[in-house]
């Protein structure tokens, strides 16, 4: 047995197929640069899984294919190049920004910026001066200039708590 | 009123995500998208070189030049797909109205798909013998049946996955403005 077992162990975490075992690879760097794309490059007949995980035919094939390009001196991105050629972009699991992917590179970023804007919005400014529904409402606005310490704290909390209360039942009664 | 409003803001997002899953949900149904229908990497591009066997006669080799020349389909085939054999019958109808197809039988036994042809009728003008399935790694091809259609200068103008019938013929193939007719009468010259 030429493997430990804590290589068969990592073989079978990444769910590498038996006949990936037997490969003979020239190198160390040979197998792991393998592993690497085989991890890389999506399969293109079962969707969401990549080379190593598909148990298709054309995944098969490919592996296979794979192996004899990194046989015959192939460079990672030669490999790649060669496998877009045929299959598209679709089975790089890293797809180059194009006019196609515009979206799926910048849509993240700006769900990014725009909870960003939404946490600094929520967290910067006390709600009562900046919500307009409140402006109108004078003594209302006083709290506000109190939580915001423009004037210094001159009541008590429960005092506080109290005039709150008040204030939501006078401003129930002006709807 | 405006804070009011601003409650419906979540409603609002949901109801964009429902539209959009659900007009997705539909044009799936339809047919009219397939998730798992990738657009050809070789589209406009020139049939790959090969050099295989025919699979009538493995002593006779075929290449590129044996299929260029007119306006033909290139289809996918093998006796273990299923929907080959769905999509059989419509080949043989188009191949006697005098549409050029040609075969690549993709990793086969060719006994095997000998007697399917005898049995099913032939459709095919000949049939390259891919059995390591090397001209379709080069043509991109994923599974069976896929149809390559292929103008007259041998350059890919289209590729269907799946099942070939009336609906594709028409829908698909049609508008690309090929000259079958052309081929129609080369089809009752040969």
């Amino acid at each position: 047995m030429g493997f430990s077992l804590n290589a068969n162990a990592q073989v079978a975490a990444q769910g590498v197929s038996k006949s990936d075992e037997l490969r003979a690879f020239g190198s160390t760097t040979m197998r792991s640069r393998y592993y690497a794309l085989i991890n890389e490059l999506r399969c293109p007949k079962c969707q969401n899984q990549n080379l190593s995980d598909s148990d298709a035919p054309i995944a098969e094939d490919l592996r296979n294919e794979l192996f004899s390009l990194l046989d015959e001196g192939y460079s990672d991105q030669e490999i790649r190049d060669f496998m877009t050629a045929r299959y598209g972009t679709f089975v790089l699991y890293q797809p180059p920004l194009t006019r196609f992917t515009l979206a799926l590179w910048l849509v993240p970023l700006g769900l990014l910026l725009i909870s960003g804007l939404i946490i600094w919005r929520m967290t910067g400014k006390p709600r009562g001066l900046t919500d307009p529904n409140f402006e109108h409402h004078a003594s209302l606005q006083k709290v506000g200039a109190v939580n915001a310490g423009i004037e210094p704290i001159s009541m008590k909390v429960d005092a506080l708590d109290r005039h709150i209360a008040e204030l939501e039942r006078t401003h129930e009664h002006d709807k | 009123m405006n804070a009011r409003l601003r409650l419906f803001i979540p409603l609002l997002i949901f109801a964009v995500v429902a539209l959009v899953f659900l007009t997705l949900e539909k044009r799936i149904g339809s047919g009219e998208y397939d998730p798992s229908n990738l657009p050809s990497a070789m589209l406009g591009q020139s049939v790959p070189a090969f050099n295989l066997s025919r699979l009538m006669d493995a002593e006779q080799v075929v290449d590129a030049e044996d299929i260029v020349g007119q306006a033909a389909l290139l289809n996918v085939w093998a006796t273990w797909c299923i929907a080959c054999r769905a999509e059989h019958a419509y080949l043989n109808e188009l191949a006697s109205q005098g549409v050029p197809i040609f075969g690549l039988n993709y990793k086969d036994e060719r006994a095997a798909a000998v007697q399917w042809l005898q049995r099913l009728g032939n459709p095919y003008r000949l049939n390259i013998f891919d059995f390591k399935g090397s001209l379709g790694l080069d043509l991109g091809v994923y599974g069976a049946p896929e149809t390559y259609v292929i103008d007259a200068q041998g350059i890919i103008r289209y590729r269907h996955v799946g099942i070939l019938d009336a609906k594709v013929w028409r829908e698909k193939i049609e508008p690309l403005g090929l000259q079958w007719a052309v081929a129609q009468a080369q089809g009752a010259a040969l």
